[in-house]
């Protein structure tokens, strides 16, 4: 019976292995090919999950070799993607770290092979950080189905739910925000009949009702200061209305708006006149690396909906005295976008505090709708600003973070089919300049087309997050709010 | 058993089958298509194991295989019926293996069946309702059908298994099965006993347990799998739990009767037939005191509308005129269609402006019905959001394909064919929309093939060029601007027209009304007319001078109309018979 099942084994293991062809092409081409997702000529860390990827052609097989200049070598023979066994994709990137992959790639058509030229992957020796943390939400307009924030793996494609929206039916969660990319210091917005805010902080966890009556509503953006002391939010009186044009979906923009600092020790919000004018709407807050400043976005108050186009918000930068909880009189006007007629968000200064990372669009706060945002790059050194050319497309970008290293950076782009976003990465040199932007890798990149949800607000993490759920949903079913002060 | 009994059995069955069959393909049949659009089955591993990897899964996962196919109310009838039968054939079985059966009780294992054949009149239990319980029930009887206590290793996994194919269902399998042991004896009461709590620990406290190892669901999801009712976490529980009660309760009262009662003759046969009475006669009241024929009409009309069969809904009207809102929102855009709305709308019953353009509602059924009247106006961006937010409220969580459907074309209509085409490769992911997203697909890669859909390009010419937001509030000045930039844009126009009529907003009327020059109408529309009439009436004596094209006939029924009117203090009741269809009668009493 056993010799019976083993040579069924055999002849099984003998049947895959003999399926695949040896590739003698037919025919060899000057071009290389055009992948989905495009990787060619793109930097990678070395702890990247394979780049599985197929071509944009007609085929009935897919063969690549990827050489290692040690002289590692990896086959794969797919029928339809190229697909590289994990094991062996993290042994060659390890060996080829700070060096060049190269790849070739055959297809079979109409029973010939036709091979590619070879295309190089540069692998960097900078790491990244352990994962992603994003939201997964349908690209919708007020109703939301199933949503959750979600870590991944870049080392491998396993993604885990940190939170959803199936827990506590009808609720919203979203701003996940993390100090310094560290897990074990997080925050999160949960919306709807019992919304707050899940603070973790020193291993705790707190359930915040953060709205007070000095400020408009509960708190909304988040970014933590790096003394895991403070948060800076800001708080939106919101709206969203709805084009009737073909190229135009949704605008979102504020009534008012204004920054706060929530000090978790003592458990208040504070801020300033000048990051609550009375004559401005004020969002988008970020600390820098040392701590000692807070950028932040303004506008001059327009009369809304009717002048929504007339919203251009400036980067701006007070400075912030973490000791005294005071800030400087003076505001410092980064980046006059209005000049311009352009309109700042999401400021993220690099780790290093060299440079500082901003969305750019024609006009208001929600770039996610707009088309024509782009990211831009200010060097805090010398105050000049220049267009990421190198990662930007004709599609939105929006929202962006940086690896705890500061080398890598991940943004939200919806280039792939104009409205479900997707995460890209890129190398982000010493000198400010970034590398060719490759999509976030999926075992099966049809995954991208198939998925309904977009992704949203990636952050990265240097550990996977551990959030107890049952104790989020203990706090919010019972309303067991921590109630946030004001002074 | 006589053969004479397994056949009168037999025929009963048929029998009922052939009633449930005929009643959801002749006088439910839109409540089954219905059901097809609430969900998006996909052949894809992906799918398979999302569905698959949850508490339920694989009895959620038959049941949107099947429901797939109510996209014809026959095969869905069919499948419903089908497993109705075979629900109720399980449960004889079941009854037969616990011992002793008399055919007199037979009319008893149709109980579980007809119970959810009642609760199925509910748009909004679903197919999973029968097949959990069949999994549960079918597996009981394959496992019974073997005559032997089981391996204890079977014994062990099957809760646990059955607990993740069929959720709340594998407690049917548990319960019948320590009732099946226990008749049989084999087993010590210590193996019993210990069986016996491992199974209630396993249905009872995995699901905790699953609840605390960090499963995203609150407890009652977890512990009840999967859910039978499209709202998973309302108030059905104490519903379901009596039916799972029943499908345990009623192989086991059957067998503990047919086992009790021994006497024979005609006081039997007494019995027998007032069973049948009783449940015939009492679960078709049920029945069709269940069945809510008022949605059935919305669907119907819905139906039509999504399959522009303009003329079976003016059809419907025309044998019984719609009540509700979204039916007379349905006709009214039937009407437009075929060219008539301007002529006949005050024919059938008008209920404001809720009945031409529903407001938005925070809702899976509404809005998808709103969308329909906007995408047919020209407005393909209020259509696409109105469909989105219709599949984004579905309570189960489910996507829908319709709406799929819809925003493949909407974006086709709007020139995003990268999006459409994402759109339609999910399409051809599923079964009964394959064959049109490929050829759908294949006309994206030619533009000129594009511009051969008529409906397309009339939606392309009539969307709006300028921008502006939405507002729901100022429908028409939202139409009038957009019927001013495409001046053929009928449908536009006549809704603006109607809009104003419904709201008995006369001055707004009149100062729309020539802008109405460019669609060409040969004579003036009755609705029109009457309304010009009317309007002039109330600053004039009589028509002299009136400068429209008014018909005699509508001149002489206004005088007539207006005598009455003033001369009688309750002329409603006298009005009403001949001047229903006006819009004299709508504006003085609706």
């Amino acid at each position: 019976m056993n010799k019976i099942v083993y040579s069924l084994i055999a002849f099984v293991f003998w049947g895959l292995t003999a399926c695949q062809e040896e590739v003698i092409p037919a025919e060899t081409l000057k071009e290389q090919p055009v992948l989905f997702p495009d990787y060619v000529e793109v930097t990678v860390p070395a702890t990247i999950a394979p780049l599985n990827f197929q071509v944009q052609a007609e085929y009935e097989k897919i063969d690549v070799v990827v050489r290692a200049g040690n002289g590692g070598m990896l086959h794969v023979q797919e029928a339809k993607v190229a697909r590289f066994p994990e094991k062996d994709w993290a042994d060659l990137l390890e060996q080829s770290k700070g060096g060049n992959l190269e790849l070739t790639v055959s297809l079979k058509q109409k029973g010939r092979w036709v091979q590619y030229a070879p295309f190089q992957i540069q692998v960097s020796e900078a790491p990244i950080d352990y994962g992603l943390v994003y939201r997964l939400i349908a690209p919708g307009y007020e109703m939301y189905s199933k949503m959750g924030i979600y870590q991944r793996n870049l080392s491998d494609f396993s993604q885990d739910a940190i939170y959803e929206n199936t827990l506590i039916p009808s609720s919203c969660v979203n701003c996940h925000s993390f100090c310094k990319n560290n897990p074990q210091n997080m925050s999160l917005h949960l919306r709807g009949e019992y919304g707050g805010t899940v603070l973790k902080h020193g291993g705790k966890m707190d359930y915040l009702d953060t709205k007070t009556p000095q400020t408009l509503s509960s708190c909304v953006y988040p970014y933590w200061h790096p003394s895991g002391r403070y948060i800076a939010y800001s708080v939106n009186q919101t709206q969203q209305v709805f084009h009737a044009v073909r190229d135009k979906r949704i605008e979102v923009f504020d009534h008012a708006s204004d920054v706060v600092v929530y000090d978790i020790e003592r458990n208040v919000l504070f801020s300033c006149p000048q990051l609550k004018s009375e004559g401005a709407f004020e969002t988008f807050p970020s600390f820098s690396p040392d701590g000692k400043s807070l950028y932040f976005c303004s506008a001059v108050r327009q009369e809304l909906p009717k002048d929504y186009q007339q919203v251009h918000y400036n980067l701006c930068r007070i400075a912030f005295n973490p000791d005294q909880k005071t800030f400087s009189q003076q505001v410092d006007t980064l980046v006059l976008a209005s000049a311009e007629g352009k309109s700042v968000s999401f400021p993220r200064p690099t780790p290093d505090g060299n440079f500082l990372v901003y969305t750019l669009s024609d006009y208001g706060t929600f770039s996610i709708w707009h088309e024509d945002a782009d990211l831009y790059l200010l060097d805090l050194r010398t105050g000049i600003s220049r267009c990421l050319d190198e990662v930007n497309s004709p599609d939105v970008e929006s929202y962006h973070s940086f690896s705890s290293n500061g080398r890598w950076m991940v943004f939200s782009s919806r280039r792939l089919d104009g409205l479900y976003t997707r995460l890209y990465l890129t190398f982000v040199g010493p000198d400010g300049q970034m590398s060719k932007p490759f999509l976030l890798p999926q075992e099966d990149p049809e995954q991208n087309e198939m998925l309904l949800y977009s992704y949203n607000i990636p952050e990265f993490v240097e550990a996977p997050v551990s959030l107890d759920v049952n104790e989020v949903e203990k706090s919010a079913l019972s309303r067991k709010y921590k109630k946030v002060g004001y002074e | 058993m006589r053969i004479s009994e397994q056949k009168v059995m037999g025929a009963g069955t048929l029998l009922f089958g052939l009633l449930a069959f005929l009643f959801f393909w002749r006088l439910y049949p839109f409540h089954v298509c219905y059901q097809e659009q609430y969900q998006l089955f996909l052949f894809s591993s992906s799918y398979m194991i999302d569905v698959l990897s949850k508490p339920g899964g694989l009895a959620e996962y038959v049941s949107t295989f099947l429901t797939q196919f109510f996209i014809s109310s026959a095969a869905g009838a069919f499948i419903l019926a089908f497993l109705l039968v075979l629900m109720q054939r399980l449960v004889y079985v079941s009854a037969k293996s616990l011992g002793g059966f008399r055919a007199v009780f037979y009319p008893l294992t149709f109980l579980p069946s007809l119970f959810y054949w009642m609760l199925l009149c509910n748009e909004n239990y679903l197919l999973v309702g029968l097949v959990a319980p069949i999994m549960a029930l079918g597996l009981f009887c394959f496992c019974a059908g073997r005559g032997r206590s089981l391996w204890w290793g079977y014994w062990l996994l099957m809760p646990l298994g059955l607990y993740f194919f069929a959720g709340i269902s594998c407690w049917i399998w548990l319960l019948l099965w320590m009732a099946y042991e226990w008749q049989k004896r084999e087993w010590s009461r210590k193996v019993y006993g210990f069986y016996f709590v491992w199974g209630i620990l396993v249905c009872l406290l995995f699901p905790l347990a699953l609840k605390y190892a960090g499963w995203m669901y609150p407890w009652k999801l977890l512990f009840f799998g999967t859910s039978f009712f499209r709202f998973p976490l309302l108030g059905t529980s104490s519903v379901v739990l009596v039916y799972l009660l029943m499908l345990c309760g009623v192989p086991l009262l059957t067998a503990w009767l047919s086992r009790k009662v021994k006497k024979e003759g005609k006081l039997m046969l007494v019995v027998g037939v007032l069973q049948i009475g009783v449940l015939f006669g009492g679960g078709g009241f049920l029945i069709l005191h269940a069945a809510d024929f008022l949605k059935e009409e919305i669907m119907a009309y819905d139906y039509h509308t999504l399959h522009r069969q303009w003329k079976k809904s003016i059809e419907r009207a025309e044998q019984q005129a719609p009540s509700s809102p979204l039916s007379v929102a349905c006709l009214n855009l039937a009407l437009c269609k075929e060219g008539m709305m301007a002529d006949r709308m005050f024919h059938y019953y008008q209920n404001g402006t809720e009945g031409l353009l529903p407001s938005f509602t925070k809702d899976f059924t509404a809005p998808l019905i709103t969308s329909e009247i906007y995408y047919h106006i020209g407005f393909v961006n209020t259509a696409q959001r109105y469909a989105f937010e219709a599949m984004e409220c579905i309570p189960n969580l489910q996507k829908n394909v319709r709406v799929i459907k819809r925003l493949a074309e909407t974006n086709i209509i709007n020139g995003e064919y990268v999006v459409a085409r994402k759109y339609l490769h999910i399409l051809q992911r599923t079964f009964f929309y394959r064959d049109w997203a490929t050829e759908t697909l294949a006309i994206l890669s030619d533009e000129k093939k594009v511009e051969q859909n008529a409906e397309w390009m009339q939606l392309r010419k009539y969307r709006t060029k300028k921008d502006f937001f939405f507002s729901e509030q100022e429908p028409d000045m939202m139409l009038g601007f957009v019927f001013s930039q495409d001046s053929t844009n009928r449908i536009a126009y006549e809704y603006l027209m109607a809009v104003c009529l419904l709201r008995k907003d006369l001055p707004s009327f009149l100062k729309y009304y020539p802008m109405g020059k460019s669609i060409g109408y040969a004579r003036i529309p009755e609705s029109y007319q009457e309304a010009l009439v009317y309007a002039w009436g109330l600053q004039h004596k009589d028509m002299k001078g009136i400068p429209y094209q008014i018909d005699n006939q509508v001149l002489s029924r206004v005088n007539a109309y207006g005598q009455i009117y003033t001369s009688y203090a309750n002329a409603e009741p006298l009005l009403r018979k001949q001047y229903s269809g006006t819009y004299w009668y709508y504006l003085h009493f609706r």
